[in-house]
């Protein structure tokens, strides 16, 4: 009986720490661990967010400047550069 | 070197709050930059450009160096360490790639030219600490190949001073009542 009783109560301690510990870490077989599923997906994503931002940048954004006149905003002077540098003629 | 419980827990909360509050001057400036780009009212552009200005210059940069700063001690001086899982990692790199964002632009500021810009850059930076904070919560596992060592080596180590030392009962084992075998 007091040792039914004492199992149970090393049982559901050391259920509760497996519960309470914030990162599980793998029981230890002898060789290195691979790079998490979710790092290597983060690290697609950053890669595909880069190349894209790298691509408006050089091709899409440079395109629309020189199609309204170095200005942007549909050919007029943005409000900002108004604002910092005065009206100016196109 | 390990920090105590308490001490730990202060420098959690501090890296919280500073963290939480980096996160929120970045959306409050994206709100004004965006206020900026979209706006036809001179007055309220003109009025936006001073109010980013100093929240870059009193909120944003001395937050992201003090998020950078709290996070390397709750990580370097806790049994996290910096490069021991892949969270603590990812979210470091984070950090140091979202302020060297900041300061490109903080070098830019003067220019007052393109807003487009600012939103781009406020937009990024938002992502990346949304993702760092949802990183903190979740914890998510996955221990790095140097963590994998060292947890290797420390194991190594405590079985070799367990052999060493004669056996005796564990403190956490229980002891058998008298009487009872």
């Amino acid at each position: 009986m007091k040792k039914s009783l004492l199992q149970d109560a090393t049982k559901q301690g050391m259920h509760r720490a497996d519960s309470n510990s914030a990162t599980r870490v793998r029981p230890d077989r002898g060789s290195p661990p691979r790079v998490p599923r979710w790092v290597k997906v983060l690290a697609i994503i950053a890669l595909i967010l880069f190349l894209l931002f790298m691509i408006l940048r050089f091709t899409v954004i440079p395109y629309i400047h020189s199609l309204s006149g170095h200005t942007g905003f549909g050919g007029q002077t943005p409000l900002t550069s108004v604002i910092a540098y005065g009206e100016q003629p196109l | 070197m390990n920090m105590t419980p308490r001490l730990r827990k202060v420098a959690l909360t501090v890296h919280v709050i500073i963290s939480v509050g980096w996160l929120g001057a970045v959306a409050g400036f994206l709100a004004l930059a965006i206020a900026s780009l979209v706006s036809s009212d001179i007055a309220t552009v003109g009025a936006a450009y001073p109010a980013m200005e100093l929240t870059v210059w009193w909120v944003i940069v001395p937050f992201a160096f003090a998020s950078l700063l709290t996070g390397l001690v709750s990580s370097l001086f806790t049994p996290w360490g910096l490069f021991r899982y892949w969270w603590v990692l990812v979210k470091f790199l984070i950090n140091v790639f979202a302020v060297i964002l900041l300061l490109e632009y903080v070098q830019s500021l003067n220019s007052m030219g393109d807003t487009g810009e600012a939103v781009a850059r406020a937009s990024g930076t938002l992502l990346l600490l949304l993702v760092a904070t949802t990183l903190s919560v979740y914890k998510p596992r996955g221990m790095t190949r140097y963590g994998w060592r060292k947890q290797h080596g420390q194991r190594a180590a405590s079985a070799v001073v367990d052999a060493a030392t004669p056996a005796r009962p564990r403190p956490s084992e229980p002891t058998p009542l008298p009487g009872s075998r």
